[in-house]
């Protein structure tokens, strides 16, 4: 063999074993940028309910606490079990953008409990809130993010992450199903919460305004009023179903996001990899557009 | 919603699913909002505080409603959420032709009260309490 032809042989050996680590850590940002928008709209609509359950307990003069246990009863539900997705897909996040740095990476709490949390994910009458593929998949990525620890070799545990692609699926349609629900009767938890939020903010200004409460006690109703009405744009925009809704782009966040994972399960390590950018690019576009309405809306 | 009814007897397993509820979930809060307009003539603040904790309660419920899963008793009749959802349609028809707000609280206090019975799975206390809203949407 000629010189020429080893020193061809050993570059393309050696190119061929340097792996690119950019696409590891842009799909690690970006999926953390994505899981931090929708953990920032949990926190604004849980605030939202808790606000407006205290004005209208004060109107209404309600003595039981009603509404506002309402909003406690649905963030032990469905808010706890957003919370445990979104928990594991940070987790996730972080492992890459760790591996991409040749860092260390330590699991949260959170996710290293995950089998006892999906296990007491359950509604106030004790059922399960997960049906068992999503419940499956929960677990699976948080056992091989727990098991990541031991391994040493960088190459071999991106692999074994972006290997994790279907269950990672399956966690992202669960999230999207909270904003968007599949084509049938029955309308996501996000829409039903909304639904509630508009019904109670419109019932309560109705109550502040009207010639009873607006003749006795004029300056508390009107303040009240006000406070409530510097929520109106904020769940009008929740409310509407469109595509500018922010349900409808939360879902198309999530959507462009499964399509990046969909080509990080094949290009994660490649030294091109044009499609799986393609698509980080219009997941960004997308995750600003609802990072936008949120902050248009004054979250 | 007829006076009489003949049912299957539920098996186990058998349930009332909060998403196939949507439609009583929405007829809930269409009856509160209803009573929206009632609050921009009331002068009483005690009748105007009722109405508005009457529409919180009606609120309650609705949100109680999403994402339940209601275990029906088994060997008892077989409740479905077309029948659930059927009382809700009628006592919303009645209830919006229904003058004075006083008759109308009576009505929905008994539609609430309806719903408590539907989160028990009781198919004999279901069957109880929509006979009894049903005597209440009768009345005139």
């Amino acid at each position: 063999m000629r010189i020429s032809s080893i020193l061809l042989l050993l570059a393309t050996l050696l190119s061929g074993g340097c792996a690119n680590f950019q696409a590891v850590s842009e799909f690690a940002k970006d999926t953390s940028h994505l899981t931090q928008t929708v953990k920032q709209e949990f926190a604004q609509m849980e605030d939202v309910c808790v606000r407006q359950a205290e004005v209208v307990i004060v109107a209404a003069g309600i003595a039981d606490d009603g509404p506002l246990k309402a909003c406690r009863r649905y963030k032990a539900a469905q808010g706890r079990l957003a919370g445990v997705t979104l928990a594991v897909l940070d987790d996730y996040a972080e492992a890459l953008a760790a591996l991409a740095v040749d860092k260390s990476f330590d699991v949260s709490k959170e996710v290293q409990g995950v089998g006892k949390q999906v296990a007491g994910l359950k509604d106030s009458d004790g059922k399960p809130l997960l049906a068992g593929k999503e419940a499956a998949a929960l677990t699976k990525i948080a056992e091989v993010l727990v098991n990541l620890g031991a391994s040493r070799e960088r190459e071999a545990a991106v692999r074994r992450l972006a290997a994790e692609k279907d269950n990672l699926a399956v966690l992202g349609g669960l999230l999207r199903s909270f904003f968007v629900a599949p084509p049938g009767p029955a309308r996501a938890p996000y829409a039903n919460l909304v639904s509630l939020t508009a019904s109670e903010l419109d019932a309560t200004q109705a109550l502040l305004r009207g010639p009873a409460l607006s003749k006795a006690e004029p300056i508390r109703s009107f303040e009240l009023v006000r406070e409530l009405e510097s929520r109106r744009s904020l769940v009008a925009r929740r409310a509407d179903p469109g595509p500018n809704g922010v349900a409808q782009q939360m879902a198309g966040a999530i959507d462009a996001w499964l399509a990046a994972l969909d080509r990080f399960g094949d290009e994660a390590l490649s030294r091109d990899p044009k499609l799986l950018f393609e698509r980080l690019k219009a997941l960004r576009a997308k995750t600003a557009e609802v990072r936008d309405a949120l902050h248009v809306l004054g979250t | 919603m007829t006076d009489t009814m003949e049912l299957d007897a539920a098996v186990v397993a058998d349930r009332l699913d909060g998403a196939e509820l949507q439609a009583s979930i929405d007829g809930l809060l269409a009856m509160a909002a209803a009573l929206n307009p009632l609050l921009a003539t009331e002068t009483d603040v005690e009748a105007a505080r009722e109405i508005g904790r009457t529409q919180a309660r009606m609120r309650a419920m609705a949100g109680t409603l999403v994402g339940r899963q209601i275990d029906l008793i088994a060997n008892e009749a077989r409740i479905t959420a077309d029948h659930i959802n059927g009382a809700t349609a009628f006592a919303q028809e009645v209830i919006e032709k229904v003058d004075g707000w006083k008759k109308k609280a009576q009505k929905l206090a008994r539609l609430v009260q309806f719903f408590s019975s539907v989160l028990t799975g009781d198919a004999r206390a279901i069957v109880k309490e929509a006979f009894a809203l049903k005597k209440e949407l009768d009345a005139a």
